[in-house]
């Protein structure tokens, strides 16, 4: 079984435990798995919800270009 | 059935991660991949009405983001090599300059693998799939993605291993 390092905990990363042999199934798909996500992601992608209770019910009501950072569209 | 606002609200709190990581995996930069997740959350809201109850939601959303991250690589005129049985991907190693720091060889050693290996792997995966689900998403029967998935794996660590030495 492998974990992460004291070091990977804290910035996110898995290290390969090379020194220690293979790495098993387990250890690949947590290192896979571990993709932080963007500052704001979810509330930015809940605009998109918004943006959806805000729809007449016919159209998809929703922004057309991405959502920057910001929280506004995209140009 | 059609999902109403509340539904996609729930749908966008349960899957967004999920679909962002798997997006991320298969893309290797974070703008792409939210602005994939983004387009791939405005198409379910969009084709809402054709959404089947009692369909795996994830599944459904795989599918629809499989689409935009190929239709993205075709418009940003990324390069891709035709194979014997799908694209590859020739340019899978870039670095994300905008990634604050996160470095991974995980993604480098992604980058190794034929598309076929590693969408498989990411959809099981990253995109926590069943197998099945996963074979349905890509057309392709059960048996070909268990054996995709298990080839990815023992590649993988091909690629981890030889980003090891070097």
């Amino acid at each position: 079984m492998y974990s992460k390092s004291k070091s990977s905990r804290l910035d996110g990363r898995f290290e390969a435990p090379v020194s220690r042999g293979e790495p098993g199934d387990h250890w690949l798909d947590g290192a896979l798995r571990t993709v932080p996500l963007p500052e704001g992601f979810l509330r930015r992608v809940s605009l998109l919800a918004d943006g959806a209770a805000n729809s007449s019910g016919r159209g998809d009501g929703l922004a057309e270009q991405p959502i920057a950072r910001d929280g506004r569209p995209r140009a | 059935m059609a999902l109403s606002q509340g539904q996609f609200a729930e749908l966008i709190h349960e899957h967004a991660p999920a679909l962002y990581r798997t997006a991320y995996r298969m893309m290797g930069n974070c703008h792409d991949a939210e602005d994939v997740v983004q387009e791939t959350l405005r198409s379910a809201w969009t084709c809402r009405g054709r959404f089947e109850e009692g369909r795996c939601q994830r599944a459904w959303l795989a599918t629809i983001l499989r689409r935009r991250v190929i239709d993205r690589w075709r418009r940003v005129g990324r390069r891709m090599i035709l194979s014997g049985d799908g694209w590859l991907d020739a340019e899978a190693n870039e670095t994300d300059p905008v990634a604050d720091g996160f470095t991974d060889e995980m993604q480098r050693a992604l980058g190794g693998l034929p598309l076929e290996l590693r969408e498989s792997l990411l959809l099981v995966v990253v995109g926590e799939l069943t197998h099945q689900e996963t074979a349905n998403v890509l057309g392709i029967p059960l048996g070909t993605v268990l054996s995709r998935v298990c080839r990815a794996r023992e590649r993988l660590r091909i690629e981890l291993r030889a980003l090891a030495i070097r």
